[in-house]
């Protein structure tokens, strides 16, 4: 019992994590009904932005703060320089762009700072944590953060006009465009916000798998499983599924299917999740009528 | 009006007699590695043609034919290995093991609309190395090992050596599968594809079962890229996990990006492309195959959307138009 | 001839190969109602996407005698032309007092966003009911009085409305269009009005513009256009 427990209390953190990465990938599906499959490689490169700013001397949370800041601008710029004429082709086009983007972000991780395994550590520190048992300091780390990011965003989408712009932006372009929302730099700052958030979710992964190029492939789809299960287009829905999944992929590695077989797992969620709940947990059903 | 367009008709159709007779002597003309490597663009650019089906025909994105072809591949391999078969019924059952999985996986995302065939497919060619590692089936699959495939395919009664065989049957399946879908395509099976394509409400209010075109038409897809799979076995006489990651699957997408997605010959030049693309860029460094590809793919979609062969096609009408 | 609010020199517009409109050359009066009437497809529904940068054009549109051809869509609603586009236009998963402030965005300044909606509520006290329901879920003639109601706060000096009574009950439209002309009178807003009913277009209308075929047939005041036989046949059935 205590290690059903245990696994599940560590499944909640991993699956913080899972909600970070899957909250950026919804907040530009929703503006944009795109999904980025390049929300991964594009996190890795920051991460190794912060190992970076640590080898400079900066101390850990400053270089954190920096590779955030550095993911919110390459967001940007990436939206600007590359996504911006996607916008309205197909979505076929859209993910051979984000693919290009995808393999590019990460021979460009692989170039620059190298294919081995790095250590990276935890903006909380190694070892347990004196608040909660069973649990580390990064993992009760990682819950705090994803709570703090959804309260943020919470606040940013419901109580700041940016933020209303950027639900209208989401719901109606035209409307908005009608209104005097500047649509398209909102799309910019959308892919900024999902590239600074994303950032966090790579800043937090580091520490538990070591930093390579290809960290954040397994996370990534994690994220859509997590996504997928909360409706693609909630973000408060993707942090329910991200640890709902969380901790299903934590009881089911230590009870039915093996730690070898989580990328498998993943399939099967995502699998089972469109036959299923094609609709996610908390998808956007808007009852209209004509 | 007229003249112009079959005349130029008439020169594709020479050209395409011309390069298959220059196929067929070949084997005469080149030897080993040269020749190995030829039979590997022709088996890639079946795999490619299959891909091309749902990206180029059926408007739909799969990420996951490299997985695809790694149960082709796989499926022959153990057919051939475990069970002591034929390399015909092998293949043969290579293929529709991949028809029927294509149905299977297809079913659940394709009757939603949307990135979810991309997102499913994405999570496949991911997850593929394990499931084939995976130690339920390692008696058949050889688990990291992989398997390796000791038959001779040739027939008796053919004084043919092993390359040259499997480089001509390599050629006839193309060449069926080439011109099947060129077929398939002027049919009305194909048309109700298109029309899917183009604009799914116009379809549906034409009476065309949109969910079941969309499953016909990656069903196909597998079934194509699934027998390359088998025929890469032939080729290869080996399989295994890793050779088959999400890179096989990207690889095809470039493939079909490059030659052109929705064109009856972009396969093949897709396929020329992945084949000898990466022997030139692993001279400059490890990194650089991948960037390449990235490049390619972004200079196709900003600027070539129809890939080399709608660029060539459209430059000859410009051509034609200034004379 | 009273001033002129919004004029197009030799405007062509249309989407990609296709033009819709050419040589348009209209003017829009300051403080009046202007209809603009044609056949479907004349291109009505293009010359306001035109005027709000929503489609490609040629030539120039001048508003309040300064170009706004070649700026973006936000920047030509921060000038002061308000546009409710045709089938409504509501945000429908936002809730109706959200849709307002969307509509306020142009105004910076909280007090001014929460007055104009206590405004836009008096013009349209359903609204204020349903303030917290999503819009989606309004009957048809609320979510036009909503998208009006948005176009409004953005306090603009033009308000284009696309075929507002479209697809709603008549004693709806006429409670519409009651209120639109009170709108024009009590608070001498400039107003463009593409609309079906020709009849209804006109007798509300001072000046009307006649489009055929992407190109002005005919403008003037809306008295001489019920007065004339020929659009009396063609437009009003008599």
């Amino acid at each position: 019992m205590q290690q059903v427990i245990q696994l599940t209390l560590s499944g909640i953190a991993i699956g913080s994590i899972y909600a970070c990465l899957a909250v950026a990938l919804v907040l530009i599906y929703k503006t944009t009904h795109h999904v980025n499959f390049a929300q991964g490689e594009m996190a890795t490169f920051s991460a190794y932005v912060a190992l970076f700013a640590v080898g400079l001397g900066l101390p850990l949370w400053l270089a954190a703060v920096v590779a955030v800041l550095f993911a919110f601008v390459s967001g940007m710029v990436i939206e600007r320089v590359v996504i911006r004429r996607f916008h309205s082709a197909s979505a076929t086009t859209f993910v051979v762009a984000c693919i290009a983007l995808f393999i590019g972000i990460n021979s460009l991780s692989g170039w620059i700072f190298g294919h081995d395994l790095k250590a990276f550590p935890s903006i909380f520190g190694a070892g347990t944590s004196s608040v909660v048992p069973f649990l580390s300091a990064h993992e009760v780390g990682s819950i705090v953060t994803v709570v703090v990011i959804a309260g943020l965003l919470y606040l940013f989408l419901s109580h700041t006009s940016l933020g209303l712009a950027m639900r209208a932006t989401a719901d109606n372009p035209v409307s908005a465009r009608l209104s005097g929302v500047p649509v398209d730099w909102l799309l910019t700052l959308g892919w900024g916000i999902a590239a600074a958030v994303g950032a966090v979710a790579a800043l937090l992964v580091a520490p538990i798998v070591f930093l390579d190029p290809n960290m954040m492939i397994g996370v990534l789809i994690y994220a859509f499983a997590a996504a997928l299960l909360g409706g693609l287009d909630s973000p408060w829905g993707a942090i329910v599924g991200g640890i709902l999944i969380g901790v299903i992929e934590n009881l089911a590695g230590a009870y039915v299917v093996g730690n070898d077989m989580k990328l498998s797992l993943a399939l099967l969620i995502i699998v089972a999740v469109l036959m299923l709940l094609p609709q996610g947990l908390l998808g956007r059903k808007t009852a209209t009528r004509v | 009006m007229q003249t112009p367009n079959s005349s130029s008709r008439r020169i594709g159709a020479l050209l395409i007699v011309a390069a298959i007779a220059l196929l067929v002597a070949l084997p005469m003309l080149v030897k080993g590695f040269f020749l190995f490597q030829i039979t590997m663009v022709l088996c890639m650019a079946l795999a490619v043609m299959g891909l091309n089906i749902v990206v180029g025909y059926g408007g739909q994105l799969s990420l996951g034919h490299g997985a695809v072809f790694a149960i082709g591949a796989y499926v022959a391999a153990v057919g051939m290995d475990s069970f002591a078969l034929h390399w015909l019924p092998a293949v043969v059952i290579a293929g529709l093991v991949c028809l029927a999985f294509g149905v299977l996986f297809g079913w659940p995302s394709l009757r939603l609309k949307g990135h979810h065939l991309a997102l499913a497919t994405f999570a496949l060619a991911l997850a593929m190395p394990q499931i084939l590692k995976h130690r339920s089936i390692e008696t058949w699959t050889g688990g990291v090992q992989g398997v390796m495939v000791f038959n001779s395919p040739v027939p008796d009664w053919l004084p043919l050596s092993r390359e040259v065989f499997v480089f001509y049957l390599v050629l006839a399946v193309v060449l069926i599968a080439f011109f099947g879908t060129a077929a398939l395509f002027r049919s009305r099976m194909g048309r109700a594809i298109i029309a899917v394509k183009e604009n799914q409400i116009a379809a549906a209010s034409m009476g065309v079962n949109v969910t079941r075109t969309k499953l016909a038409t990656f069903a196909l897809s597998c079934l194509l890229t699934g027998l390359a799979g088998a025929l890469y076995t032939l080729i290869t006489e080996y399989v295994s996990p890793d050779s088959f990651d999400l890179m096989k699957s990207i690889l095809l997408l470039v493939a079909v990006m490059v030659g052109g997605a929705g064109t009856i010959l972009g396969p093949l030049v897709g396929a020329v492309f992945i084949q000898f693309v990466p022997n030139l860029a692993e001279q400059v460094s490890q990194s650089a195959t991948s960037a390449i590809y990235a490049g390619f793919l972004l200079i196709m979609v900003f600027f070539m959307p129809t890939g080399v062969v709608g660029f060539v096609r459209g430059l000859l009408i410009r051509l034609r138009a200034r004379r | 001839m009273s001033e002129m609010l919004l004029e197009t020199r030799a405007l062509g517009a249309g989407y990609g190969p296709v033009t819709v409109l050419r040589d348009i050359a209209v003017q829009i009066p300051k403080g009046q109602i202007t209809a603009l009437i044609g056949a479907n497809g004349a291109g009505k529904t293009t010359l306001l996407r035109a005027i709000s940068g929503l489609c490609a054009t040629s030539g120039d549109i001048l508003f309040d005698g300064s170009p706004i051809t070649r700026l973006a869509t936000n920047r030509i609603a921060a000038r002061g032309i308000a546009h409710v586009p045709d089938g409504r236009g509501t945000l429908a998963g936002l809730s109706v007092e959200d849709n307002l402030l969307v509509g306020g965005y142009l105004q910076r300044r909280r007090a001014a966003r929460a007055a104009g909606i206590e405004r836009i509520y008096s013009h349209f006290p359903k609204l204020k009911q349903r303030r917290h329901q999503q819009a989606g879920t309004l009957s048809g003639g609320e979510q036009q009085m909503l998208a009006i109601g948005r176009a409004l706060m953005q306090g603009p000096r033009l308000l284009m409305l696309d075929e507002p009574s479209f697809g709603l009950a008549p004693l709806i439209v006429r409670e519409l269009f009651t209120i639109i002309a009170d709108i024009n009178r009590t608070e001498g807003l400039s107003i463009l009005l593409v609309e079906q009913n020709v009849h209804q277009a006109l007798s509300m209308s001072q000046r009307a513009i006649l489009i055929e075929h992407g190109q002005v047939a005919r403008s003037g005041p809306s008295a001489e256009f019920l007065g004339n036989d020929d659009i009396r046949r063609a437009y009003l059935g008599s």
